[in-house]
């Protein structure tokens, strides 16, 4: 849809970036080169410091085009880039060390290629091909794409992105190829799957960009201007643009901005439509008729970001009975119990929960987001709880189930085992706080409930299979970090490969479930006799159960044994780690003139072993 | 607003220099900043301002104010 000059006034109006954005998807609105221009000017002005991302454009066909549309969307997500395109066609040059490339320093390298660039087969027309000869194009293909990635990843830091242009014209059987034994639809599809597996697979801090599901979306002819393709090498319509670009600034943004971790949800017009204490079981909207359909799309995709890796919470004005007979017994309802990591049912006012609920999940108020219809309640928040980013629930029912999909906090440049199984991790922690809770009102110890818990620790050296989720921790862990440093996935990998230095790691059992992996040590070797602990960090779901002590002990046993004599630590302050202040002094390390800490490892540590009550697996 | 401020705009804000900078006789050799890759976003930039589906032979021909002019007005004709 076009813009009007008066849609264009109430754009220019908006108080948020993100304001900016909801109205632009939601009410699918396209601005003209002329219009992205003045918005991102008035973008600009409402960020005040824009946080930078350098940006490195790799290309085999002409992107210089897309430049206002990229300043555009990264305006939109909250950030701006600098630019540098490498020569026009120039690929596997680029990917050295003293490249133009690698002078500009890119946080993010994007990978433009075409599927002809891929394998020369591709050239030619797809139905040509015999498919007896298929297989062996996509095992060269495979592999030559891995040996390209594999030299930019060696020789670039920051993430890269790699994405193929979509073939622009329909298949070469036309509307019989989905069915033909020959389908060029389907041959791609498959080659795609293991194309992005690869990358996967292969590979850390990388991400495969599918393009043809931005074109679906957009729509492939409206994606296209074959024009500008014949004439100038240039693929995209101002829409397909935006599309594209929107996606990589997406992606960069979602690696530079505050990780988001809790969706806080408001029940009534949220979760179905209506007010359970008035309406009841019966007269709230949620099913397979309008509006009720609107809910249950958006419950599923609650769903759907639940397992990306996000929690989900309760926050509901409302009598706590009305809303668990929702939960457990509504035919419709598919967010149940089980599937909140915490619930604040009341008529508290929404700040004090949202409070409680951070300390509860032992989580900043800046990894919330917090989803609400109410106006009242979505000031408030926003008034009380400035960190916490809010979401109002669209007044128009159809816009409902994907008003989530804009915000790049919710994007993911990866998964690991840990994110499935969040949620259950938070429930767990809930039996364990009842457990504790029974115990001490009968006049046990904490010593007595951390011994009741059977807890196993099983710690790991330089493990290279969990890079993903180590990288993860540096990100995201705030509270129990004693130096904050965030490293990506290859800066991790060349840290397990250094012989000097040692990157520990741990998870922790009991009777309530596995951990997961949630600590991680970085040990460099100075000398033969020194080494220093570059980073000690504790995911905040296992704090409270004496793991960060067992997890430095068996360090310190480890480095012993390997002759180090003295380790040398940090605690560098910040806004969060308020929890690790003590962490170091507590465990015998002494405060030095230049403020660090040093502890003397010649000293016994064996008088420390009988502080926690855990079984410790490890080197 | 005449046809020719309209277009002062759009050629502005494609190139990214101040309006004041088009004149009613400028050409793409008169402004730095109108090269090749400026010349398409301000074809672009045309189509979307003036509901236009232009053929990419014409490009070339459109490469001063007055050509764009009259582009426009028989256009406007048709």
């Amino acid at each position: 849809m076009k813009i009007s000059d008066d849609q264009l006034e109430k754009l220019l109006a908006a108080q948020s970036p993100q304001e900016v954005k909801n109205l632009l998807v939601q009410r699918r609105l396209v601005p003209s080169l002329a219009q992205a221009n003045k918005l991102r000017q008035r973008l600009s002005d409402l960020q005040g410091a824009h946080r930078t991302i350098r940006l490195g454009i790799v290309h085999t066909y002409t992107s210089e085009l897309i430049e206002p549309w990229l300043h555009f969307c990264a305006a939109l997500n909250q950030i701006s880039v600098e630019l540098y395109h490498a020569p026009y066609g120039v690929t596997l040059q680029e990917a050295t060390a003293d490249s133009g490339l690698a002078a500009h320093n890119p946080d993010v390298t994007l990978l433009l290629l075409t599927r002809e660039d891929l394998h020369p087969a591709l050239r030619t027309a797809s139905a040509c091909i015999p498919l007896a000869e298929k297989q062996g194009i996509n095992d060269v293909l495979r592999q030559d794409l891995n040996n390209l990635v594999r030299r930019y990843r060696d020789n670039l830091a920051g993430h890269i992105i790699v994405t193929v242009l979509p073939n622009p014209m329909p298949p070469g059987l036309g509307l019989f190829d989905s069915m033909a034994a020959n389908s060029e639809t389907h041959w791609w599809n498959e080659l795609k799957a293991s194309l992005a597996s690869d990358v996967r697979e292969n590979f850390n801090g990388v991400s495969y960009l599918d393009m043809d599901q931005l074109a679906m979306q957009v729509g492939q002819d409206n994606f296209f201007d074959m024009r500008l393709w014949y004439s100038s090498s240039y693929p995209f319509t101002p829409d397909g643009a935006l599309a594209v670009s929107n996606s990589v600034t997406s992606i960069a943004a979602s690696l530079l901005l505050t990780k988001a971790k809790v969706i806080v949800l408001d029940a009534d017009n949220t979760l179905w439509g209506g007010v359970i204490g008035e309406d009841g079981m019966k007269g709230i909207a949620l099913g397979p008729d309008y509006p009720g359909r609107v809910y249950v799309d958006f419950q599923k995709r609650l769903l759907s970001l639940q397992q990306r890796g996000f929690i989900l919470a309760l926050c509901s004005k409302n009598n706590p009975e009305d809303v668990d007979e929702v939960l457990r017994a509504h035919p419709h309802q598919l967010l149940k119990h089980e599937h909140f990591a915490a619930q604040r049912v009341n008529w508290l006012p929404k700040p004090d929960n949202l409070i409680a609920l951070a300390q509860e999940l032992n989580l900043g108020l800046d990894s919330f987001i917090f989803v609400d219809d109410s106006d009242y309640e979505c000031a408030a928040v926003r008034h009380g709880l400035a960190e916490v980013e809010v979401v109002q629930v669209p007044s128009r029912t159809a816009e409902i189930p994907t008003c989530l999909d804009t915000l790049v906090r919710l994007e993911i440049t990866s998964l690991t085992k840990e994110d499935f199984e969040k949620t259950a991790m938070y429930v767990q922690e809930r039996l364990r706080n009842s457990q504790r809770k029974a115990l001490t009102e009968t006049g046990g110890s904490v010593e007595d409930y951390l011994e009741s818990l059977n807890m196993k620790m099983s710690i790991g050296l330089d493990d290279i299979s969990i890079v993903q989720r180590l990288a993860q921790l540096t990100q995201k862990t705030n509270q129990f970090n004693l130096t904050t440093r965030r490293y990506d996935e290859k800066e991790i990998a060349e840290k397990i490969s250094n012989p000097d230095t040692s990157v520990f790691h741990f998870s922790i059992t009991d009777n309530f479930g596995d951990s997961g992996v949630v600590g991680l040590a970085i040990v460099d070797r100075e000398s033969d006799i020194a080494a220093r602990l570059d980073t000690f960090l504790m995911s905040c779901r296992v704090i409270g159960r004496m793991a960060e002590h067992a997890f430095l002990y068996t360090i310190t046993r480890n480095l012993q044994s390997r002759g180090v004599k003295a380790l040398s630590a940090d605690y560098i302050r910040t806004r969060k780690n308020g929890l690790a202040e003590t962490f170091l002094p507590d465990n015998g390390f002494c405060q030095t003139e230049d403020d660090r800490y040093v502890r003397n490892l010649l000293v016994s540590v064996d008088t420390l072993k009988n502080c926690f009550p855990i079984d410790i697996e490890g080197p | 607003m005449s046809t020719f401020e309209k277009l002062q705009e759009i050629i502005a804000s494609a190139l990214e220099v101040p309006a004041s900078m088009i004149r009613e006789n400028s050409t793409m050799e008169d402004i730095e900043e109108w090269d090749s890759l400026g010349h398409v976003h301000i074809m672009v930039a045309l189509e979307q301002a003036f509901d236009l589906y232009m053929d990419v032979d014409d490009f070339a021909e459109l490469d001063n104010v007055p050509a764009i002019l009259s582009y426009l007005a028989a256009e406007k004709a048709d």
